[in-house]
């Protein structure tokens, strides 16, 4: 697999022997890979196909959720639950253990939020999601209600108690968000803008003013989406040509180029060690040098 | 734009927003924001306002509630390509000129590879379902149904330059199913170029009116035709026109909007304009103009 931008210390992280392989092809926009560990299996969604799919490996695909308000990022919670920014359904919804889904959040003083786009869950159970106004328009993506009430498109928590508090309101178009490895810091990028912003946590999940930490490259198709920290803090942002990666201090460590339009990814596997990462038509997974972060009911754990 | 009672509602795509001028007291005022960059509007049979939303690939319909929804998403199970104008009949349908954008194909849902007019139609209180309409090669652009339903004018698309530029009518059955189309008026080639239509206005009696501008230059023209191809008035104007629409209580102003942003009011034609809607009593009317 192709490299490139490449610092020499990239080599720990995208080894010489790096290669995708194909999870799944054929499919529709895949998004928000989130790996459950315990059953070996992969979740992401399928935009095109309003679905929620699962793959083990070994056994194939088969739908979680179908029809499923056309969602995009998907998260576990502490217990395991997934947790779902429901893009076209313009909510945040849970599968919960028995398999009911559950609406968290709709509304914003009473005002519909726009179109969820991906979603992470702290350390404090509060989870956080950004909400750009862009799925309201994108062709094929339609859902009940089209119309933006919303003069913004925000990055929100929503604490355990139902509390639902606007953090940032100047975004573009915020995408893709996540916690640095002791979630001291949040970072989260801007479709348009082509950037990522880094904001440091505070009591409550409150958020520094912020700055801009890494500014994307190349003017290959992609654009600023899924973000992810590995368990050394380096920083990796679906963007154009692939995947770019950036150590802590925002300096490029390289760039990892990927067949289709990457829109996101998750670590997985036994040691953590696989990124799934999804595109426009399907599905990939490459071998890591550094673990990820763990999730769901292995994520936090010190 | 569309006559809304005493209102006329127009559409600014740009800045994402729907207007209203108030005709007796000649106030504007916003009446939709987000519009999602909707351009050509008008109400149906049913009263509520439809709208084409040429980036986001639909016609939608922005209900009185604030909400907008969408009558039908697929075309046969794929998005189709991008509605340029619209036209509601009396009967209920709403027809779109949806038009291919070359050079466009980069994005997920790959766009038809025809452009054609595409109907909207439901039975009874059933789910709406969309059709395509025509089948000929022309890229449609301006259209407009009869007030009986049995004919559909559909100008050719100032974008498919270098063929004729004309309006093409074509007969509709009882089941809204186009036959051949014939020609109907063709447009000159003149000093300023290839003239195009780039709005239709339909007036009570079955008279169209059409917005007509030249391809280069800053002028254009307002034709008044009858049903049978005569050309009965034309007034030569220095804009270009976008959009054409009847407004008040019997539609009995009308108004153009043109390339330079302006509204304007275009007097003593004596024609009354004629919509799909049904009447209603209209609070907002104030003073009759005598």
């Amino acid at each position: 697999m192709k490299r490139d931008f490449a610092q020499e210390s990239f080599l720990k992280i995208a080894p010489d022997s790096l290669e995708a392989e194909v999870v799944a092809e054929g499919l529709g926009l895949c998004e928000g890979p989130v790996w459950v560990a315990g059953a070996e299996a992969l979740l992401f969604t399928d935009l095109a196909a309003d679905a929620i799919w699962r793959w083990r490996p070994g056994s194939g695909l088969e739908a979680v959720a179908q029809p499923a308000g056309r969602p995009n990022g998907l998260a576990l919670d502490h217990t395991g639950r997934v947790v779902v920014a429901g893009w076209a359904a313009r909510s945040i919804w849970r599968i919960n253990q028995d398999g009911s889904h559950e609406v968290l959040v709709a509304t914003f003083h009473g005002v519909r939020i726009n179109t969820p786009n991906d979603v992470v869950v702290g350390p404090d159970e509060a989870i956080f999601f950004t909400d750009p106004s862009g799925g309201l328009f994108n062709p094929g993506m339609a859902g009940d209600d089209l119309q933006r009430y919303l003069d913004f498109d925000g990055v929100f928590r929503l604490a355990p108690d139902g509390e639902l508090t606007l953090l940032l309101d100047d975004f573009v178009y915020p995408n893709g968000l996540c916690f640095s490895p002791d979630a001291s810091l949040l970072y989260v990028d801007d479709t348009r803008r082509q950037h990522v912003r880094v904001f440091e946590v505070g009591p409550q999940g409150s958020l520094s003013e912020g700055r801009v930490f890494f500014r994307l490259v190349g003017d290959e198709p992609g654009a600023a989406d899924g973000i992810k920290v590995d368990e050394e803090g380096n920083v990796y942002v679906a963007g154009p040509g692939g995947i770019q990666v950036c150590d802590t201090s925002g300096r490029l460590l390289g760039r990892m180029r990927l067949p289709g339009h990457v829109t996101n990814f998750g670590w997985g596997g036994d040691d953590w060690r696989w990124l799934h990462v999804t595109t426009w038509s399907g599905v990939y997974r490459l071998r890591l040098g550094i673990p990820g972060l763990p999730t769901g009911t292995q994520a936090w754990r010190t | 734009m569309a006559g809304d009672g005493g209102r006329l509602l127009f559409s600014l795509p740009k800045e994402d927003r729907i207007l209203a001028l108030n005709l007796a007291t000649g106030d504007i005022e916003q009446v939709r924001r987000y519009t999602g960059k909707t351009t050509a509007v008008g109400f149906g049979a049913d009263g509520r306002l439809y709208g084409c939303q040429p980036g986001a690939r639909r016609v939608v319909c922005l209900e009185a509630d604030g909400s907008m929804t969408l009558p039908a998403e697929r075309l046969e199970g794929l998005v189709h390509n991008h509605p340029d104008c619209l036209t509601c009949g009396a009967d209920g349908r709403i027809w779109f000129s949806d038009v291919r954008w070359e050079g466009r194909d980069s994005g997920l849902f790959p766009q038809l590879g025809y452009s054609s007019v595409l109907v909207l139609e439901k039975e009874g209180r059933g789910p709406w379902h969309l059709r395509r309409a025509s089948c000929d090669p022309r890229i449609p652009g301006a259209l407009q149904i009869s007030a009986d339903g049995a004919t559909l004018y559909v100008a050719s698309n100032p974008w498919q330059a270098g063929s004729k530029s004309e309006v093409r009518a074509y007969p509709v059955d009882a089941d809204g199913r186009l036959g051949e189309p014939s020609s109907w008026l063709e447009l000159a080639t003149g000093r300023q170029g290839r003239e195009t239509v780039t709005a239709m206005a339909l007036a009570q009696g079955g008279a169209l009116l059409l917005a007509v501008s030249a391809a280069s230059g800053g002028e254009g023209a307002l034709l008044v035709v009858d049903a049978d191809g005569t050309r009965r008035a034309a007034a030569y104007v220095k804009f270009k026109p976008t959009s054409l629409g009847f407004a008040g209580r019997r539609l009995e102003r009308l108004f153009m909007g043109s390339e330079d942003g302006r509204l304007r009011e275009i007097h003593d034609l004596g024609l009354n304009g004629w919509s799909a809607r049904p009447e209603r009593p209209d609070a907002d009317a104030g003073p009759r103009r005598r």
